[in-house]
């Protein structure tokens, strides 16, 4: 049976995600990471996390620009999110479809012109997997991560900012995705860029409301 | 005390064959090969039909999965012991597969299609959609499809698949994930009644019947859910034909040493009691090794390997040999001073050889049975009881010339007084009239209630845990198949899948109509190549000609390069051909089973439950290449005709020993020494009836055993002129081991066993009180 190796594909098929990169599009140079193994980076990665979690709950908008070789320009979709401290995700697209998603108790709730759908890593894997994903970058969820990912820091950072990059730590997931770049600031994500093994890459942008912080 | 020439030279002719046969039986001791697989019990291993070869493909993918939910408190120590525990069974050459993260889950490899193009693969939904929406519905649905997707879609992925439906087609390869999901450690979790289980998948590296298998995956098995269960808070659940098997082996192992020590204990107070001495009980045992040793040269020179079941209960047969010592004993025992070898040995002689003569035919009447496994006991135990025999008649006059040093005990001598005169009162009872009369209309008054029971399931007693467990599987995780199947026979694979095709359009409104839960058909995987043409004929239509792709294509901006690049890959798609495709799917557990038998090529469509049984027969009936399997029924229909045939047999049985006893008793004598078991057996059928057992295969098997060991009572009865002293200990003492050995089985948790124990228990009993109707008036 290989029904299960889906739960894998969820992962695989977490598509077309490009690593704009933080810096002019071009992505950082692989002399600019190193592996986050150090007890330094370890804590410096906890501290992010914390960081990360005590901002919770947040929300705010999200703007998501896809560059395809193949595209004369990026695709744009943008709309809403709202992450709950107990890891409650909704996730509204409002441009250029209005779709709602709703991630309660780990279930994945699709709401398509009133009708309701439960998304399944069988059924849609690549929309399974991008909210395992992000849902895990909000608050850095190291353990989870890491269990996919090589977790890599640059050399150097600007004072405010955070980045830290997600290289797939097997095969499968590789050719699928290159890495993903997240950078942020305090408490906040503010980019996450996926790049795939062509040139392909995606970013999303998060910006808060002002009253998120409830 | 002297003996006749001829009865010595018989004497002298038993102690050679005895030494040859233990000469011959201890040189070929490291020649024997012993076959501990169950199935080769069952009738069938060795025909080849589609059918036959199809259960078997069938029962091997099903039988060696194990899956394995385990919960506990602490997610971080839950993550390690399931590492651990991998790592462990992995190390178990009884383990073809161990998995616990997706990866391991997928277990096999994904199938893949060379060739796929969604031109050639639609699904009866994307067929249905591509035929009833307007070209502008279309691009609509599609564009919504790509762009409301957070994280988009990949250039390949548009390239492959633009519409989504070559996505829908594949999804049919998967069966139901549930509600599996990853963890964050990347473990497939399941979530039932709000707590998290981690779901770990093993497959065996062979059948789960096979003993060694259940031994060392038992052993690996039982260190790791020691190892779980360790966990805080901890909730295991196992499901698998492993647990089944490895449960009735349990128990099976159980109910025969508490059966067999019950029985030893028992026999060796009875023989301390009646014969007083330790060396008599010693020699008592030396018949039946020798029974056994032969038993197991002749099986093993005959079949090539010993099946151990058959040796289990071929010794027990064997071990009926019992009787030849207690008649040798008993005599010896009763004559006390008088005891004169010549004369005795004379008067043993015949009832013991017409004993041996009718036991070994009821015995070899096994062999119509049709199980492979009973034709091995018969001749294994048929073998043994000539071996006990000559055992019996060659050592014992050298060993037991001498009279017994003890005769009869006090309590013993009255309890034989009483008996004899309580016994010939109970025949007196049974040679009226009137017994006849109450008899016959007890028959027909009873008779009206006889049912029957041929159903396989009464050899299985399944624990209630392990079916609990069971359940939480099939609703968690959709395991619903059903054991019965469809099977299509064509010439070749393109045919085949033509054929396949049809049965498919006729089952799949069935989904609607609720005769069918659902189903997998080969077509599903690949369809024909006339199918893949119609696909293609409306994806021209409906997709390229219309412009559909080239408009999403032009207003989700792709370039004109990318454009033209696109629309080219969808002109002249060549068709999948099935064979090589087909020939390679074996590998591939979740494509249904397709293999070639001589000339012809065959698939199975498995469904899932619930079903009507009866509507997809009928429905299925009409196709002459279309064959519906009940594995379950065929099984039961298998039982019946054993029945059937066991009964015959049985009638056949008792009608020969009829014959071959009119010789030295005239038709009357034989119908008094057969009458007894006879009487015994039918009163001990209407007995079941009364109490609401249905009659099964079993309970005709035992109505022979009752036959073979009554009929030694009877001929005892009838060769000494009546219920003598030496024969009523004799017989009494065999009823005795026999309630021991057998009767016993009647307390198993297996009502087949327990139902043949409770026959023979019967039967026995019976066939003993009512032996001196054999007497010679």
């Amino acid at each position: 049976m290989k029904w299960l190796s889906v739960c894998l594909l969820c992962l695989l098929c977490v598509n077309a995600w490009a690593d704009a990169s933080s810096s002019a599009d071009n992505g950082p140079a692989d002399g600019k990471w190193r592996n986050a193994s150090s007890a330094d980076d370890q804590k410096h990665l906890q501290s992010v996390a914390a960081q990360l979690a005590n901002s919770l709950p947040v929300h705010g908008q999200m703007q998501q620009h896809k560059y395809m070789a193949i595209l004369n320009e990026p695709l744009v979709s943008s709309g809403t999110f709202d992450l709950k401290t107990n890891g409650d995700l909704t996730w509204s697209v409002q441009e250029p479809f209005a779709v709602l998603y709703r991630i309660v108790d780990g279930t994945i709730m699709r709401t398509l012109e009133g009708e309701q759908t439960e998304i399944t890593a069988r059924k849609e894997p690549s929309v399974y997997g991008f909210f395992q994903i992000v849902g895990k970058l909000f608050d850095l969820q190291l353990k989870g991560l890491e269990s996919f990912f090589t977790v890599q820091l640059p050399h150097s950072e600007l004072d405010a900012q955070w980045q830290l990059r997600l290289l797939p730590n097997n095969k499968r997931l590789a050719s699928a995705i290159a890495a993903i770049v997240v950078t942020g600031e305090q408490g906040r994500l503010h980019n996450v860029t996926v790049q795939e093994p062509n040139a392909d890459y995606t970013r999303i942008q998060f910006q808060y409301a002002a009253q998120a912080e409830e | 005390m002297s003996m006749g020439r001829a009865v010595r030279s018989f004497q002298y002719a038993c102690l050679l064959l005895m030494l040859t046969t233990i000469v011959f039986g201890v040189a070929g001791l490291h020649r024997l090969q012993f076959n501990n697989d169950l199935l080769a019990l069952f009738p069938g291993q060795t025909e080849q039909s589609a059918e036959v070869i199809a259960n078997r493909k069938r029962a091997s993918q099903i039988e060696r999965e194990i899956l394995l939910l385990v919960h506990t408190s602490d997610q971080a120590q839950l993550q390690v012991a399931i590492a651990s525990v991998t790592a462990r069974l992995t190390d178990c050459a009884c383990f073809a597969k161990v998995g616990a993260d997706a990866a391991g889950l997928a277990g096999e490899q994904t199938f893949s299609l060379p060739g796929a193009h969604p031109a050639l693969l639609l699904s009866a939904k994307w067929r249905d959609r591509l035929q009833n929406l307007s070209a502008e519905q279309l691009k609509e649905h599609t564009l919504r499809r790509l762009l409301m997707r957070p994280g988009g879609f990949s250039a390949a992925e548009l390239h492959t698949d633009p519409l989504g439906s070559l996505a829908d087609f594949k999804d049919s390869w998967q069966s139901d994930l549930g509600s599996v999901r990853l963890s964050d450690a990347g473990l497939a979790m399941v979530d039932i009644g709000g707590a998290d289980y981690a779901l770990m998948r093993l497959t065996l590296a062979d059948s789960p019947y096979r003993l060694e298998v259940q031994q060392t995956a038992g052993q690996a098995l039982s260190q790791a859910f020691n190892e779980l269960r360790a966990l805080p808070g901890a909730d295991l659940l196992y499901a698998g034909a492993f647990f089944y098997t490895q449960a009735g082996a349990e128990q099976a192992r159980s109910e025969i040493s508490t059966v067999g020590l019950g029985s030893l204990i028992g026999i060796v107070c009875l023989f301390l009691l009646v014969f007083r001495s330790v060396g008599l009980l010693l020699l008592a045992f030396v018949p039946i090794a020798v029974g056994v040793l032969a038993g197991l040269s002749v099986v093993q020179w005959w079949f090539g390997q010993v099946h151990i079941i058959a040796l289990v209960f071929g010794s027990a047969l064997v071990g009926v040999a019992i009787d030849y010592t207690l008649h040798f004993y008993a005599k010896r025992l009763d004559a006390q001073q008088h005891w004169q070898l010549g004369s005795d040995y004379r008067r043993l002689l015949a009832p013991l050889s017409l004993g041996l003569l009718t036991s070994v035919a009821g015995y070899l009447s096994f062999t119509a049975t049709g199980f492979p496994g009973f034709t091995q006991i018969a001749v294994m135990s048929s073998a043994g009881l000539v071996a006990a025999f000559v055992t019996v008649m060659g050592l014992y006059p050298i060993l037991l010339r001498k009279p017994s040093r003890h005769g009869l005990s006090r309590p013993l001598l009255n309890l034989l007084n009483w008996g004899q005169r309580r016994h010939q009162a109970v025949a007196e009872l049974f040679r009226r009239r009137l017994s006849g009369l109450i008899l016959l209309l007890m028959v027909v008054l009873i008779w009206p209630l006889w049912q029957s029971n041929d159903d396989i399931r009464q050899m299985q007693n399944a624990p209630q845990e392990l079916l609990d467990m069971e359940e939480v599987f099939r609703t968690q995780l959709g395991g619903r198949r059903a054991m019965q199947y469809i099977l299509l026979e064509a010439d070749d694979y393109p045919q085949l899948l033509n054929r396949v095709q049809a049965v498919d359009a006729a089952l799949a409104p069935l989904q609607q109509t609720g005769h069918l839960a659902s189903f997998a058909a080969l077509n599903h995987w690949l369809p024909s190549v006339q199918q893949q043409r119609a696909n293609q004929l409306l994806w021209q239509e409906r997709v390229i000609d219309s412009g559909v792709l080239e408009s999403v294509l032009i207003s989700l901006g792709v370039n004109s390069k990318a454009v033209a690049s696109m629309m080219a890959s969808q002109q002249e798609v060549p068709f999948i051909e099935p064979d090589a495709v087909l020939v390679a799917s074996g590998q591939y557990a979740a494509v249904p089973l397709v293999f070639q038998r001589d000339d012809k090529v065959y698939s199975v469509i498995t469904l899932n439950t619930p079903l009507d049984t009866h509507y997809l027969a009928s429905l299925v009936a009409p196709w002459p290449y279309a064959q519906w399997v009940d594995p379950v029924a065929r099984t039961n229909q298998l039982l019946q005709k054993y029945r059937h045939n066991a009964s015959g047999l049985l009638a056949l049985a008792y009608g020969l020993i009829g014959v071959l006893l009119c010789g030295p008793y005239g038709v009357l004598g034989a119908l008094r020494v057969i009458a007894p078991p006879a009487i015994a057996s039918v009163i001990t059928l209407c007995g079941l009836l009364v109490v609401g057992i249905d009659i099964s295969v079993f309970h005709i098997m035992a109505l022979m055993l009752v036959l073979g060991i009554g009929i030694d009572y009877t001929l005892f009865v009838r060769e000494s002129g009546g219920v003598s002293r030496s024969t009523l200990l004799a017989i009494g003492l065999s009823t005795v081991t026999t309630v021991l050995s057998f009767g016993l089985l009647a307390l198993s948790g297996t009502q087949a066993i327990a139902h043949f124990g409770l026959a023979v228990l019967l039967g026995i009993v019976l066939a003993f009180l009512l032996a001196p109707l054999a007497q010679h008036k």
